[in-house]
């Protein structure tokens, strides 16, 4: 199944709401990437509210999904990662390390744009 | 001397028609002495230095246990104290022991009491037997040890199950300690707060960093505090779990501040190498709340 991938204002949009294979999981990484640089977006929010479990592959590949996303100069938090998932990913010993996460979508709003402000004064400094 | 001879002659003769005769004499001289056992027997009871028995459980109780265990001893005895714990004749008389044993485990008497209690049991049968043989000591050799082994296996039984009485006492206390241990309280809008108190074990830790999770997303929390002051002692496993329920409060968004950590607890998180410094921390709560503030751009003001 292909994850809509939406465009609000500068910023994209994005929320996984089934579980994906892993051949999916590294499609949805292309298609965000490739969305971006055409977009020329200037965030990526991923919510993986209704995730209620996330394996270890589908962890590696969004935290690379986000680091290759800041290479292209576009920020990405990933928002609503359940209690569950976060404990278990704490018991594997992975995680969503380096990447901007938070509580939900509100919250994920808030600190991107705070990471674009950032972005948009690091050049001038 | 015609007399002992006339003894001698009179026991050579029943002794070959069988171990049973020798076995019932003890027995039945048991039955008979009952009264004088029971008498003995909490005499010395009641003898024994520092025994608390009498002052937990009413002595009336004590008694009617007695009573009804001296009253099937000697039925035990015939059957043989050779008999497997298990054994169908020795039934009724552990299952006495262990109901006793059971009931005094809870009462918070000591296994040293409960043995003391067998053990006079079996001085007061050593004694009874004595009067009764004191001319035959083939027989009374034989009566007492039957009486040491029966004695022996009755209070393995009161061991065993006053062990597992305890282990039930303890697991209830544990799981009653889970329940009132980890309230989490909202100190503010968007802000949680955890006081720990008290060790903190795997599974308390787990329990912990389930009931912080929640409340994060519960409340839409953006800072959560934890209070470490009530935590006696933080070795490895205890910083471990710490770190990672900030690990996983962190991942969910949250931003996380330790608070109270002791001197003695730094040092030892220090020599143990834990990598302290990646946690958000504050001497004090009152230093907590002010980076919880902070962070979440609040100012306190005079009014």
């Amino acid at each position: 199944m292909k994850v809509p991938i939406l465009r609000l204002g500068d910023i994209l949009l994005t929320s996984i709401q089934v579980e994906l294979t892993d051949q999916e999981t590294l499609d949805f990484q292309a298609d965000v990437l490739r969305t971006a640089k055409e977009t020329a977006a200037k965030g990526i929010i991923i919510d993986i509210t209704a995730m209620t479990v996330v394996d270890s592959y589908t962890a590696r590949v969004l935290n690379e999904t986000a680091t290759m996303a800041k290479l292209l100069g576009t920020p990405v938090v990933i928002c609503g990662i359940q209690p569950a998932v976060a404990m278990a990913l704490v018991e594997m010993g992975r995680g969503f390390a380096g990447v901007e996460t938070a509580l939900n979508l509100d919250h994920a709003m808030w600190k991107l744009h705070r990471l674009i402000q950032e972005e948009r004064e690091e050049p001038s400094t | 001397m015609a007399k002992s001879t006339k003894r001698q002659a009179g026991r050579s003769k029943t002794r070959p028609t069988g171990k049973g005769l020798s076995k019932s004499g003890p027995a039945d001289c048991l039955a008979a002495g009952r009264g004088r056992l029971l008498k003995n027997w909490l005499a010395n009871v009641k003898s024994l230095p520092g025994a608390r028995i009498l002052e937990l459980v009413p002595e009336a109780d004590v008694r009617a246990e007695m009573d009804r265990l001296v009253e099937v001893l000697p039925a035990a005895f015939r059957a043989g104290p050779a008999e497997e714990l298990e054994a169908p004749a020795l039934a009724e008389l552990v299952e006495l022991v262990r109901d006793v044993s059971a009931t005094w485990a809870k009462r918070g008497l000591g296994v040293s009491e409960m043995a003391h209690w067998l053990f006079s049991l079996g001085a007061a049968m050593r004694e009874v037997l004595m009067e009764k043989f004191s001319r035959d000591v083939p027989a009374l050799r034989e009566a007492v040890s039957d009486a040491i082994r029966l004695t022996d296996k009755l209070l393995l039984a009161g061991i065993e199950t006053f062990e597992s009485a305890r282990d039930e006492i303890i697991a209830q206390q544990s799981r009653s300690i889970m329940e009132v241990s980890t309230p989490v309280i909202k100190l503010w809008e968007r802000v949680v707060m955890l006081p720990l108190v008290g060790v903190i074990d795997t599974p308390r830790a787990r329990q912990v960093m389930e009931r912080l999770l929640n409340s994060i997303v519960q409340t839409e929390s953006r800072v959560a505090i934890l209070d470490v002051t009530g935590v006696p002692m933080i070795d490895t496993r205890v910083a471990q779990h710490l770190m990672k329920t900030v690990a996983a409060a962190e991942m969910m968004g949250a931003e996380v501040i330790v608070t109270g950590i002791s001197p003695d607890a730094a040092q030892a998180l220090i020599k143990l190498g834990i990598q302290a410094d990646a946690l958000n921390t504050k001497g004090t709560l009152q230093a907590g709340v002010a980076e919880a503030f902070r962070l979440l751009g609040l100012k306190v003001t005079e009014t």
